[in-house]
């Protein structure tokens, strides 16, 4: 048996990258309308939230439905703080990141022992504690009429109201959460961590820390949940306690299945994918949310790998076949 | 005191509801050991049902009732055919996250078919009261002694099916060593099915009996499921006297809390007793402590 790191990357000619580089930054300027702008900045932050998630489902196999509950402590603090205390973007942003990675982080230190229904059933019940939290404190979250006003992000004279610029600040931190990801997948940390998934026992019984790995994950998870909601408080300017629920949490998890689970690029194609879905498919009406929920059935059935595992097999069709990050 | 115990009474009758769901869930567990999130959503398809044979049709409720929960049943083994079978090979977590889009599925299939709005239901009873004991006397709720009754009889019947008729000990064989049982010639795969069946008759029977205390929504059975998991996991893992116990519990529970500590924080009690039962006693009331069961 051997051990190999990271996943044989081939070298990709430089203009391709150059070329892909520059598509991406052009992109804001080739849609004209702002309501297509707004879905563009949304499908960034989804991939940041659906990044989070799959560091611990994809790392770790761990089912957390926490997502929304964490994206709403980083969205809340990020408003209040700048709402109320009228500190500056800047600082509401790393606030957010670091409040939900502490509750993420006790999450998972409370969750340590517990097998995989157990602590899904523990994550729904933190979800909906949060939920209940955010629209019973009226005192600090303003309770069902939710925070409005929240300034958009300025750097120095230029507010980033614009949905043109702000993409390149949500960019930015979907870059560097890819960037990250990638990096601690193929770390020896991130080795550990999908050796604990596979088999935890084995795992540990090589030495993997079990306690610590599963509880940086929750961690991780948090942080990038938290920046996504401070980034979603100040470009949408309002929210509110419904926005946080369940709901958006199996959303989330949708497009983390649908993009593939444990892969790197899965995350951003299936946060594109789900967030433009709904527009392509206004012909369905009511019937959206249902065939939605089929939906996760069916790429759970037929295309257990998502997007990314498809044509990554599709690319790989001669070798030996898709390479699955994913639980098992 | 005449408070104390109405409130024990309902909180007792909600238990019962609660108990029954769990049952759902610990049959599941105990024969392919899944978690089946949409198992609230059974709650809510015996609700609608219901509501549609009485209500729309004209249907008397007498007869509605069992034609319900033998549909429910066959949509048991509809479910288990198309969501759980196809999966049966993947992982636990992958097969939770099926159910899960099955729950999604069937919630808003059935705000399509059966619109958003909240539906008024009050067969069998109406809205009459018992008064035991003069003016200021206990109030007490019929709905809430048929819940009772009706859950005590399904208890007994249930025990008296797992150790007496041959399906019934089959399953526990089945329940126990699955290979084992199989090279007996117990037919496995027909008695998941039929496990996934019973399940979603007890989910619909909560549902017909929850009808008349709330009003019928897709969203109905959502928190009925959760905390049916709580009482799961509090009464202890797989074990079907830990079902009711913890079914019992937390209706008790919940009662008490919404009544002298805070309303509005009603739901937060029952993840609280989840939480400290996980904390200091993970195998339950009435569970056996063993070590991981993967």
């Amino acid at each position: 048996m051997t051990v190999t790191t990271g996943s044989g990357q081939r070298r990709i000619p430089i203009f391709w990258i150059m070329g892909a580089g520059g598509a991406v930054i052009a992109l804001p300027w080739f849609v004209s309308s702002t309501y297509g702008l707004v879905l563009l900045n949304m499908a960034l932050i989804h991939s940041l939230l659906v990044l989070g998630f799959n560091f611990i489902y994809g790392l770790t196999g761990i089912l957390s439905l926490a997502q929304a509950a964490l994206w709403g402590i980083g969205a809340y603090t990020s408003a209040i703080l700048t709402t109320e205390k009228g500190l500056s973007f800047w600082l509401a942003l790393p606030a957010a990141g670091i409040l939900a990675g502490l509750a993420g982080f006790l999450l998972g230190a409370f969750t340590l022992k517990l097998k995989s229904h157990y602590l899904t059933m523990v994550t729904i019940g933190f979800s909906e504690i949060v939920r209940l939290v955010l629209l019973n404190y009226e005192e600090l979250t303003h309770g069902a009429f939710g925070i409005r006003n929240i300034p958009p992000p300025a750097l120095g004279p230029l507010t980033l109201q614009n949905p043109r610029l702000f993409y390149y600040l949500a960019l930015f931190f979907v870059l560097l959460a890819l960037l990250f990801t990638g990096r601690f997948r193929d770390s020896r940390l991130g080795l550990a961590l999908q050796a604990l998934r596979d088999d935890e026992l084995a795992a540990a019984a090589v030495g993997v820390d079990v306690a610590y790995g599963k509880i940086l994950a929750f961690t991780l998870s948090g942080l990038l949940s938290g920046v996504a909601g401070s980034l979603f408080a100040h470009f949408a300017t309002y929210i509110s306690p419904d926005l946080f629920s369940l709901e958006a949490t199996i959303r989330f998890l949708s497009m983390l299945l649908i993009g593939g689970v444990g892969t790197l690029a899965g995350p951003v194609i299936g946060a594109f994918f789900l967030t433009y879905l709904p527009e392509w498919l206004r012909f369905l009406q009511d019937y959206y949310m249902a065939v939605y929920g089929l939906g996760i059935l069916l790429v759970l059935i037929f295309l257990p790998q998502g997007i990314a595992g498809f044509l990554g097999r599709g690319l790989r069709w001669t070798g030996e076949g898709g390479k699955s990050y994913g639980p098992s | 005191m005449v408070i104390l115990l109405q409130l024990l009474f309902s909180g007792l009758a909600m238990g019962s509801i609660y108990a029954l769901v769990a049952l759902g869930f610990t049959l599941l567990i105990n024969s392919v050991n899944i978690v089946n999130l949409a198992q609230g959503e059974f709650v809510m398809l015996g609700g609608f049902l219901i509501y549609t044979l009485v209500t729309l049709w004209g249907w008397p409720f007498w007869l509605s009732f069992p034609v319900v929960i033998v549909g429910a049943g066959i949509f048991g083994l509809l479910f288990e055919r198309l969501g759980y079978r196809p999966l049966k090979d993947t992982g636990v977590v992958t097969i939770i996250v099926g159910t899960l889009g099955l729950s999604v599925f069937m919630k808003n299939m059935a705000v399509n078919i059966w619109g958003a709005l909240p539906l008024p239901f009050s067969e069998p009873f109406g809205r009459r009261m018992l008064v035991l004991g003069g003016e200021n006397g206990l109030r007490l709720v019929p709905q809430h002694l048929l819940i009772l009754g009706l859950t005590a009889a399904l208890v007994i019947g249930l025990h008296y099916f797992f150790r007496f008729t041959r399906i019934g000990v089959m399953m526990r064989a089945a329940a126990q060593d699955q290979v084992a049982a199989r090279l007996m010639g117990v037919p496995f795969y027909r008695l998941t099915a039929l496990t996934f069946a019973l399940a979603a008759a007890l989910g619909a029977l909560a549902g017909v009996l929850l009808a008349p205390t709330f009003f019928i929504t897709a969203e109905m059975g959502t928190m009925v499921g959760i905390k049916a998991f709580v009482a799961t996991i509090v009464g202890g893992w797989g074990s079907i006297p830990g079902a009711i116990a913890g079914g019992l519990t937390v209706g008790l529970i919940e009662a008490l809390s919404a009544a002298y500590l805070s309303s509005k924080y009603k739901d937060v009690f029952a993840f609280l007793i989840l939480i400290v039962f996980l904390l200091f006693r993970p195998q339950g009331i009435l569970g056996e402590k063993t070590t991981e069961r993967a």
